[in-house]
């Protein structure tokens, strides 16, 4: 007698249909439930009082917004890939499963084609009940390609997931460690990318941390992946590495069923080789974490270390224990294998420590670039404006690549990457503590000739690269890609608005003319900029915002500001007679302004009650004693012109509006005129 | 019909078993003897197709068994602790067989009712552990197996019920010429079925022995002189076991028992009987032989 061999047993098929139907019609009624009969409350509620139709479809997304639509997605196939394969966890059970005559594989094809089953069929069914009944009620705002998105992102996560689980379990003998793993599988891609990049960034000088760290590293877990499906829709892509992904685990689950001993039932690991490699990883991406956390909330190098040990050695013997399933795990034999352990963390972060790969002194020869992205993050480099944009921005913000060509600007950038790189190791060690002020992130990113890229990133305090950054910053091509205003030609633009700052003062204009002639000024202005003035190092602030909006684009804008600096653009809007439309004016706007000299901060202390009333009541200003009162346009003009936002100066500047009210700066004594400085000279 | 050659099986740690050798005629029942832990279970499970072995070779009718489902389609193992599928009915669970054996009788399964006599309509999970057994057992010879591995069937069954049961067996084997390994702790509970005893002990076969054998060679004689006891009678039969009741000596001799009783007569006892032996005497004899006391092996 032969038994024919097939892919599935209608017999174990039929069984575990009887067995499992309770998941099946679960998942079908939860479905039912959040779908379908939402829709039709909401059409209940509308037939009262409006309803946005985009609350129809928002019922059919998967976003925060929609949690339990997400809950599920996330734990219904795994629990189903638990339950079939339940019995290999239970020594009882799995023997009985295999002295049945019926062939391992069989008995996986068919669990999972159960399991498929039970996964695709509730789907299947609220999509089409939805469907009718959308349909039937006529709900404008969801559509037939609305219900199949929704279908087949379900269909695609919930394969997956189901797949993923049942793999893992393969490697397991209990339920438990099943669920944990195949969660833990799931957001392994984004969890150990980001415990990597921010391990790394700690030792290594210059890592382009922020190049590696964007919102793209949620993308690699399909768990993180999951919540932003309605936001941004997957790609062909992600749905072929999805599939791919389930039928390269689906085979490599077989394939371990094939190995799996019955008798593992019960063991946290069911294979001997895999219970070291479990063991080491669990300890290093633990290692890793408490790291982080460590790193991250104190600040300090001491604590990070301190994480990592603790992280390490609690993982180790934890594993340790779980493996065993006993406490008496602090024997010699494991003692040692956290020893070796240990030892060759300790190398690895020596290795780091000294640049062995040579990452932090890399620079490439002058000769070998092509081109340096300079700028204070790599957001625009990465940016691609392929990807469809989010549907509830209407507004589409594509910023300009700071991509350096110019051979002077090369050698200007090389020569300041040479001197960040020659001081790094003295900043690299106050790198977590020292304080943040006029320290700024420069990114770098070489294209080669050979068309090899490379990526740095550092933080710097700017005022000790002054005369490496001044060339580059005042050099055109610099201007040229970090003002948007170069980057469009006035044709583009549909209007400018001017606002003055601190003003109530507003100025739109909508001619061809003063379109162009306005950009001419701005960038003439712009081209004449010294560094000192573009770094603004005292924040002084402009005389007004520059808005300057596209045409046929909902919304788009940039902005620009009037500086202080601005000469040709002062002097166009004086001949057109807009000037003093567009910034306060003295004696227009300013009726009169107190100078008083910045308290000591003994001083202040004493003074806070007082301090905290004084910047809005003028009559107290008028009476403080030694306050110096200006009416003179030319003296309020110069004050305008110079008070600036940093509170370590000499002198504090009180601006009276007509309004009543008050905005107030401070002024430098170095650069005091002698009104000043003979007022409060002793 | 079952020939398993120096199987040996490993967990983690532990020599389940250290090449292990056996072998079943068609229409025999070899019982499996050995304390707890001496590899019994492990040696089923591998002989079920359950547990693969590490090395050594197992076959029926000269097939492997592991992954073999034409093989297994013929086999029913019958754990210590049988398994049921949780809130399955006995009808459910005969409807599940039936739909994986292709040999199902459903005929026979409703006429076994009538010996088991329980209600196929409830559940096999809710019944008491000797009655889940009797279930085994109901659900199993409808499949019309060749091969039975029993392993501990009869622990947890009354009087009556054992007796049934292994009157069921028996009949099979007789009838279809089932071949059947049935293990047990106890000696004394397989001596009226079985055809060959092997007697396993920390994962070693100690010994295998054909019962009808065993039963022809080994003999336990009384015997009482007038006087004193010829002491050449001693040297010419060496005893596995003697001892002295007043003047009554008691043997235990390997030999043909005509050739024994006409050289014990050449030195003119009063009295020569021979006494019958339990299954167990014989092994206690016969491991001591061996230098193992059976109470190491055995209980």
């Amino acid at each position: 007698m032969k038994l024919k061999t097939s892919f599935i047993n209608t017999g174990i098929l039929l069984n575990d249909l009887k067995r499992f139907t309770w998941i099946g019609a679960g998942y079908l009624l939860l479905l039912l439930s959040i779908v379908p009969l939402k829709v039709f409350m909401l059409y209940s509620r509308a037939q009262e009082r409006q309803i946005d139709t985009t609350a129809y479809l928002r019922i059919f997304q998967f976003d925060p917004y929609n949690p339990i639509q997400v809950m599920i997605l996330i734990i219904v196939p795994v629990m189903t890939g638990l339950l079939l394969f339940r019995y290999l966890m239970d020594g009882r059970a799995a023997d009985a499963a295999h002295a049945l005559p019926v062939r391992r594989e069989t008995l996986y094809n068919t669990h999972v084609a159960t399991g498929i089953i039970f996964l695709f069929v509730p789907p299947v069914l609220t999509a089409l009940v939805s469907w009718a009944l959308v349909a039937g009620l006529g709900i404008e705002g969801v559509n037939g390609a609305n219900i199949l998105t929704w279908l087949s992102n379900s269909l695609l996560i919930n394969l997956l997931f189901f797949i993923c689980s049942v793999a893992v379990g393969m490697v397991t003998g209990m339920t438990t460690m099943q669920g944990v793993l195949s969660y833990i599988l799931l957001l392994l891609p984004s969890g150990l990318s980001v415990l990597l990049l921010h391990n790394l960034n700690q030792y290594i000088y210059g890592f382009a941390y922020d190049y590696y760290f964007s919102s793209k590293i949620e993308y690699l877990s399909p768990l993180t992946r999951l919540t932003d499906i309605s936001r941004n829709p997957f790609q062909s892509g992600e749905i072929a590495i999805y599939l791919g992904v389930s039928i390269v685990l689906y085979f490599a689950g077989r394939s371990l069923y094939l190995r799996r001993n019955t008798e593992t039932a019960g063991s946290a690991i069911t294979f001997g080789a895999l219970r070291p490699v479990f063991k080491y990883s669990v300890t290093f991406c633990f290692m890793l974490l408490l790291g982080s956390y460590f790193n991250a909330a104190q600040k300090s190098m001491a604590w990070t270390y301190f994480g990592y040990f603790i992280g390490s050695l609690l993982a180790y013997f934890l594993i340790e224990i779980l493996l065993n399933k006993s406490l008496q795990v602090f024997q010699k034999r494991q003692i040692r294998g956290y020893g070796i352990y240990a030892l060759a963390m300790v190398l690895l972060l020596g290795l780091f420590h000294f640049d062995w790969t040579g990452y932090e002194s890399r620079l490439p020869e002058i000769s070998e670039i092509k081109s340096i992205y300079m700028d204070s993050s790599f957001f625009p480099l990465n940016y691609q404006p392929d990807v469809p944009a989010a549907q509830d921005v209407d507004y589409v913000y594509t910023p300009v690549k700071a991509i350096f060509t110019d051979q002077d600007n090369i050698a200007r950038i090389h020569a300041l990457h040479r001197q960040i790189i020659a001081n790094g190791p003295d900043h690299k060690e106050s790198s977590l503590s020292k304080s943040m002020k006029n320290a700024e992130r420069i990114c770098l990113s070489y294209e080669l000739e050979n068309g090899k890229r490379i990526y740095r990133q550092y933080e710097i305090p700017i005022p000790d690269y002054a005369g490496s950054l001044k060339p580059i910053y005042e050099s055109r091509e610099y201007k040229e890609l970090h003002n948007h205003i170069f980057s469009v030609s006035p044709a583009e633009v549909d209007f400018i608005d001017i606002t003055g700052y601190e003003a109530n003062k507003s100025l739109r204009l909508i001619d061809r003319e003063s379109i162009a002639q306005a950009f001419t000024a701005l960038q003439g202005d712009i081209y004449n900029e010294t560094y000192e003035e573009i770094v603004n190092t005292n924040s002084r602030p402009p005389w007004a915002h520059v808005s300057i909006h596209i045409k046929n684009v909902n919304n788009r804008s940039f902005s620009q500001d009037w500086k202080k600096s601005y000469a040709n653009f002062a002097q166009w809007l004086k001949d057109t007679g807009n000037y003093e439309k567009a910034r306060l004016v003295p004696g227009v706007d300013i009726t009169c302004a107190f100078i008083d000299r910045v308290p000591t901060k003994n001083e202040e202390d004493s003074a806070m009650p007082q301090s905290k009333t004084r910047r809005l009541d003028i009559a107290s200003l008028e009476e403080k004693p030694g306050i110096l009162k200006i009416t003179g346009l030319e003296q309020l003009e110069w004050c305008l012109s110079q008070y600036h936002r940093n509170s370590e100066a000499d002198y504090e500047v009180f601006f009276v509006l007509n309004s009543g009210e008050v905005i107030s700066g401070f002024l430098d004594e170095a650069s005091a005129p002698a009104f000043i400085r003979e007022r409060f000279t002793p | 019909m079952i020939e398993i050659e120096s199987v040996s099986k490993r967990f983690q740690e532990t020599e389940a078993l250290k090449e292990v050798s056996l072998s079943v005629r068609r229409g025999s029942i070899y019982g499996l003897v050995g304390s707890n832990g001496a590899g019994k279970t492990t040696l089923l499970k591998i002989l079920a197709g359950i547990y693969r072995a590490d090395s050594g070779r197992l076959t029926i009718d000269s097939q492997p068994v592991f992954e073999n489902h034409s093989i297994k389609a013929r086999t029913i193992f019958i754990p210590d602790a049988p398994y049921h599928f949780p809130n399955f009915t006995i009808r459910d669970m005969a409807l599940f067989y039936s739909r994986i054996y292709p040999r199902w009788n459903q005929a026979r399964f409703e006429k076994l009712g009538d010996v088991f006599n329980i209600e196929t309509r409830l559940r096999v999970r809710t019944l008491s552990k000797g009655m889940q057994r009797q279930v085994s057992f109901w659900l199993g010879l409808p499949l019309m197996p060749d091969v039975m591995v029993l392993d501990e069937p009869l622990d947890g069954l009354d009087p009556v019920m054992r007796r049934k049961v292994k009157n069921l067996i028996i009949q099979d084997v007789a009838e279809r010429k089932m071949s059947v390994v049935i293990s047990s702790h106890n000696l004394r509970e397989l001596e009226d079925i079985c055809d060959y005893i092997g007697i396993l002990h920390q994962g070693e076969m100690l010994l295998q022995r054909d019962l009808d054998d065993l039963k022809a060679d080994v003999h336990k004689i009384q015997i009482a002189f007038s006087g004193d006891i010829p002491p050449a009678l001693l040297q010419d039969l060496p005893a596995l076991y003697q001892e002295k009741r007043g003047s009554v000596l008691i043997l235990i001799v390997r030999g043909a028992s005509a050739e024994i009783i006409s050289r014990m007569r050449s030195y003119h006892p009063a009295v020569l009987d021979i006494l019958p032996l339990t299954l167990e005497e014989i092994f206690i004899y016969e491991m001591g032989d061996r230098g193992y006391e059976i109470k190491n092996v055995l209980y």
